[in-house]
């Protein structure tokens, strides 16, 4: 009842506005948009897609189309060909072939761990100072006699690696 | 993915273009690979790095009594 009177006030037109454009059917003026319409996809689980993949035909492509609904067997190979090429984009071969890209993948994680490399070298000559006196050859070999002297970790450390009887290390 | 909605080319199906991976892929590896090697071959030997290895098996124990 109110809506009514409000509607006598405001004039019957003005309220049409968008909806009734849609349903005069205003070609160009809205249309409905491409992603809300069913798309064709290639995935392997969708074996036929919901539209086939060449939308617009080209009178030639028309005419066969035409040829297709009368017997299939008055097909040639190639317009048979090209049949499936109208409805479908990559076939399933195409569609699980690999690529190289896992060439440029290694490639380049190698390049930047090389790059890792690199800070290495710039830390040792411009960051590091010298190596303490204690890892020199002679500090080293007597530390080492020292460590079996004392036995330490006989039981699978050091010492058990090392020969007691035959003065050298464990074979 | 949405395939290209258009007028089908009889040739475009038959040949992909080759992608940055097929032109590039190979020498881009094989690049990658040398560098690697190269630098971290001369940081683990030249760069006189302690690595701290385990004296079994690589030091000869000396006397250190005095």
């Amino acid at each position: 009842m109110l809506a009514s009177r409000l509607f006598s006030l405001v004039g019957r037109r003005s309220i049409c506005t968008s909806l009734c454009l849609r349903a005069h059917g205003h070609a160009g003026v809205v249309k409905a948009e491409d992603y809300t319409l069913p798309a064709y996809v290639d995935r392997r689980d969708v074996p036929l897609p919901e539209v086939a993949f060449v939308r617009d035909l080209s009178a030639q492509q028309r005419a066969l189309k035409e040829k297709e609904k009368a017997s299939w067997s008055a097909l040639s190979v190639e317009e048979k060909v090209e049949l499936y090429r109208l409805k479908f984009n990559e076939s399933y071969a195409e569609m699980n072939k690999g690529t190289n890209e896992w060439k440029t993948i290694l490639g380049g994680v190698l390049f930047f761990l090389g790059f890792t490399g690199l800070i290495i070298i710039w830390q040792k000559h411009f960051m590091y100072g010298p190596i303490p006196h204690t890892f020199s050859e002679e500090w080293m070999s007597a530390q080492t006699k020292r460590m079996l002297d004392m036995k330490m970790n006989p039981v699978e450390g050091v010492s058990a690696k090392w020969d007691f009887d035959k003065n050298e290390w464990k074979k | 993915a949405r395939g290209i909605q258009h007028t089908s080319v009889r040739q475009a199906h038959r040949k992909h273009e080759p992608t940055f991976h097929d032109k590039y892929g190979a020498m881009v590896l094989l690049g990658g690979a040398a560098m690697f090697s190269s630098v971290w071959g001369y940081v683990l030997t030249q760069l006189n790095i302690e690595w701290g290895f385990s004296p079994v098996g690589r030091i000869a124990p000396t006397e250190w009594r005095e």
